[in-house]
């Protein structure tokens, strides 16, 4: 089976999702990639020798300011793009995340400020464009019995983003953890008056804002 | 071949339209989509005028809606207390306030925008042929996230009646809704219903009759910014479908209302954005772009998120909260979601699913073939030699009848039985929906998530009803996944199979070992597929259900009418088959069919030829393998009560067994498979599963030698 070519750009921006300041496992990074680990430790070596991430074998990767500066442009030229393909040529905004991966690497300085001059600055999705994103933790960080806010959902997908509406898991909505099922399982979580399962990977895109 | 009866295992089915095909013959979909006019569908009532109107029910997962249709129409559409059991619309008629109706059942959804194949057949049920009533069937222990579905369904502009059901179930949990103040806050008829005791079923059959001449309701009012911005995508869109042509009057746009069809561009639905001409979308892509940012800026997005907040308001002023009972099956239902004590009770549930299929089924198949053996086999044998003398006929004669129906009786019968009443328990209780979640994580690693766990368990009951589960799935490669290991889970025929010969002659060990032999194949096929088959897994997302107290009566009623279907089809079957290998038998001619099989029946798997025979037969139902291959075994000892020992030792017995249990799913899982994913992959599979077999009985035959007994 060959191996999807993942580009550097996409590592820094998977860094940046995953752990803006801190460290990240190789496995957690290779896994969220969906790349072999020794894919991954290959260019998070060249990242290192570039000075975008530091590398200590073993323990993990980290994003340097260098690195964190060109992650933070991928992904608000990432959220620009999907701006433009909603707004201007009414792409459904559910299939927006899909195609703004494509454009985020191709777009310049110029078409970046002229883009940010005539566009909102949020993404279709909620998402700042610009300044940091407001204090919030993802879903699956939460402890059973913890209680929260919903403040966005993160990188999503089509489908996912869709039926998690429908369920009630919006912006605003407020939920509640009973408990986490065994070998890195689903959630169980509240939300009004249902419980549902959902997978960890799905919970850990629903960033909320934990109570007290 | 499976013209009438598409599938052999599972309920009587009624006049059942699947995803836009008629299942009656291979007729035409029933909207008359694509092919010849819908009226060449003559028995299907939703295509003919026969009916004076329509009826459909509509409403979330798990809220009732099988029950209330099976009650109002008298028939047996499968229920279950977990999401996604109906998958296919089911039509069927009714008397309702003196006229004939057609009621129409769709699968439950969250929303009318669905994603998944089954929410789409709901969408249908309601766009395609609109119905003169909608009923929605609400929850009213979950009511605000219920009414979401109702703003969807109010927007399409039909008449509603709202069934406000498992009213017992929200008291349990301390909520009383006010079906006057829900009705006056809704603006249409509300009617209090319980479709497991039918209370109520009067008063909405005529609530229905009423509503056909009423209005249809006001839509469930947004917020102002919200309702604004739909007002304005409508206004365009009226002037721009109305300017395209005459093959969109009415301002109705492919069943949608025109304020329907603006939410759903709103919102992105792209069945609804391919419904416009070309000229429309042109000039509506900047208006809805607008409107959306305007949306934006207002705080009103997403539209879903308006719709929470207006269903909530409404919820919240027709509710009283109180503190439920803790009852303790809610305990028990917490206790089984628990990941400590959850995995244990998992277990042992399954532990004592496999003790009482083999005792209890073991038990009744011990006393039903005694009985048989010692009040019937005599007489038959008797009227045998009155009716053809001493001879070859007569034997033949014994063979058909007596040994025919002996082996239903002590194989099919007893564990087809049990089987199908343990799966009602299951399935009405709720509990498979804590199966998924616990075994989410694990189903990851072969390529399913945790909602396949269903249909895989429905699977060991019948494959083909859990083939046509597999609709729950969100995409073609999972269902393909599932469908593929569904036809490797040894259904109540195959497990029949298996406790009947190694159970009986080699014990339970043997047989547990069997099952766990059948269990790492699945786990390594389903790791395979997952490794090999281009792209991932989807993740989780599923509502669950608090555990119910299953209706004895319901259960008993399932059971049975799944046991007689059975019967009726397999009794005739079998007494076919016995009839055909007496006479093959009797003969001689046999030696014929032995022989080109022999090469891989005895040379491969180390089986007496013979048994290649009813290897052969058992395509038609799996049961047979057994049934025919005693009969066999009785026609080899020259005796009818002859043992399988006879024949086999208890080595080649596994062998048989684990091969039989493999090979080619039987003929109406290939009519559903094809019918599902299409003939290419159900050959495929078919392929697979025979390749399996051959290594794996070979793989087997090699590692028994090697332990001495």
């Amino acid at each position: 089976m060959s191996e999807r070519n993942i580009s550097q750009e996409e590592y820094l921006e998977q860094l940046y999702r995953l752990a803006p300041e801190g460290l990240v496992p190789l496995s957690a990074l290779a896994r969220a990639l969906a790349v072999k680990g020794p894919s991954a430790t290959e260019m998070c070596r060249t990242l290192a020798d570039k000075g975008l991430a530091t590398y200590e074998p073993r323990r993990g990767v980290a994003l340097t300011a260098a690195g964190r500066r060109q992650a933070e442009q991928l992904i608000r030229r990432h959220r620009l793009a999907e701006r433009m393909l909603t707004d201007l040529i009414g792409l459904p905004w559910e299939r927006a995340h899909d195609e703004a991966c494509k454009y985020e690497h191709v777009i310049s300085d110029e078409v970046e400020r002229l883009l940010a001059q005539s566009l909102p600055d949020t993404c279709p999705h909620g998402n700042p464009i610009n300044g940091a994103a407001p204090a919030a933790e993802p879903l699956a960080a939460l402890p059973a019995g913890a209680k929260a806010e919903v403040v966005r959902i993160e990188r999503e997908e089509t489908a996912v983003l869709r039926y998690l509406a429908q369920l009630g898991l919006v912006p605003g909505a407020r939920v509640e953890v009973v408990s986490h099922a065994p070998l890195a399982g689903p959630l169980l979580i509240i939300v009004g008056d249902a419980h549902y399962a959902i997978g960890r990977e799905i919970a850990e895109r629903v960033m909320v804002r934990r109570d007290g | 071949m499976f013209g009438r009866r598409r599938s052999s295992c599972h309920g009587g089915a009624p006049a059942t339209c699947s995803a836009g095909r008629c299942r009656r013959g291979a007729g035409p979909r029933w909207r008359g989509g694509a092919g010849s006019g819908a009226g060449a569908c003559a028995t299907c009532p939703l295509s003919a005028g026969q009916a004076n109107f329509t009826v459909a029910l509509v409403g979330n997962p798990n809220v009732g809606k099988s029950s209330l249709y099976n009650r109002l129409t008298g028939q047996q559409v499968a229920t279950a207390n977990y999401a996604g059991k109906t998958v296919e619309l089911s039509a069927a008629q009714a008397v309702i306030g003196g006229q004939l109706a057609t009621i129409v059942d769709t699968p439950g959804t969250y929303s009318l925008q669905g994603f998944s194949a089954d929410q789409l057949v709901a969408r249908r049920g309601l766009t395609e042929r609109r119905p003169d009533v909608a009923v929605v069937v609400l929850d009213a222990s979950n009511l605000a996230r219920n009414l979401q579905l109702y703003a969807e369904v109010a927007d399409l502009e039909l008449p509603i009646v709202v069934a406000l059901n498992l009213e017992d179930e929200a008291r349990r949990l301390g909520r009383l809704v006010a079906p006057a103040e829900l009705a006056s806050a809704l603006g249409v008829p509300v009617v209090r219903t319980n479709g497991q005791t039918g209370t109520g079923l009067t008063e909405l059959g005529r609530a229905i009759a009423a509503a056909r001449t009423l209005p249809p309701p006001q839509p469930l009012r947004l917020s102002p910014a919200a309702e604004g911005a739909i007002a304005t995508v409508a206004h365009t869109l009226g002037s721009a479908i109305l300017s395209a042509g005459p093959d969109h009057d009415h301002g109705v746009l492919g069943g949608l209302s025109l304020r329907a069809a603006a939410r759903l561009l709103l919102e992105g639905d792209q069945a609804t954005w391919d419904l416009l001409p070309p000229p429309a979308t042109e000039v509506l892509r900047p208006i809805v772009a607008t409107a959306r940012e305007e949306l934006r800026q207002a705080g009103a997005w997403p539209l879903a998120a308006e719709r929470a907040r207006a269903a909530a308001r409404v919820a919240e002023a027709v509710t009283r909260r109180g503190t439920g009972r803790s009852d303790w099956l809610l305990a028990l239902w917490r206790a089984s979601l628990d990941p400590r004590r959850g995995p244990l009770i998992l277990l042992v549930v399954v532990a004592l699913l496999g003790w009482f299929m083999y005792s209890a089924g073991g038990a009744l198949s011990a006393a039903l073939g005694g009985t048989w053996q010692k009040y019937a086999l005599p007489p038959i044998d008797r009227l045998g030699r009155w009716l053809f003398g001493d001879g070859a006929a007569a034997r033949i004669f014994t063979w058909t009848f007596g040994s025919g129906i002996e082996a239903v009786l002590t194989i099919g019968v007893p564990f087809v039985f049990t089987f199908e009443l343990v799966l009602s328990l299951l399935e009405d209780s709720g509990y498979l929906n804590a199966a998924a979640y616990l075994t989410d994580s694990t189903m990851h690693r072969i390529g399913l998530n945790g909602r396949a766990i269903i249909p895989l368990i429905a699977g060991a009951g019948c494959n083909v009803p859990a083939i046509i589960g597999t609709r729950i799935l969100a995409d073609k490669r999972e269902r393909f996944i599932a469908a593929t290991l569904i036809t490797l889970v040894p259904c109540s025929a195959r497990i029949a199979v298996i406790l009947g010969s190694v159970g009986v002659v080699a014990g339970w060990e043997a047989a547990a070992g069997l099952f766990l032999t059948l269990v790492l194949i699945i786990a390594a096929v389903g790791w395979a597929l997952n490794r090999y088959l281009p792209g991932e897994t989807s993740e989780l997302v599923m509502e669950m259900f608090p555990l119910r107290r299953p209706l004895p009566s319901a259960v008993l009623k399932r059971t049975w009418g799944k046991f007689l279907d059975f019967l009726t089809q397999a009794l005739p079957l079998m007494i076919v088959g016995s009839f055909i290998v007496g006479l093959l038998y009797e003969t001689g001619l046999m030696y014929y069919l032995v022989k080109p099989l022999s090469p891989i029946v005895s040379g491969v798997l180390g089986l007496p030829a013979i048994v290649g025979i009813a290897l052969v037969f058992a395509v038609l139902r799996k049961e047979l393998a057994l049934q025919l291959t005693l009969a066999l075994a009785a026609m080899a000892a020259g005796a009818p009560t002859a043992t399988l020992t006879s024949l086999m030792n208890a080595k080649q017995v596994f062998v048989f067994a684990l091969v039989s249990s493999l090979y080619i799913p039987c003929l109406a899982t290939y009519g559903i498979l094809a019918r599902e994913l299409g003939r290419r992959q159900a050959v495929g599979i078919t392929m697979l599963t025979l390749a399996l077999a051959v290594v794996i009985g070979f793989l087997a035959r090699l590692a028994l030698a090697a332990i001495p007994i």
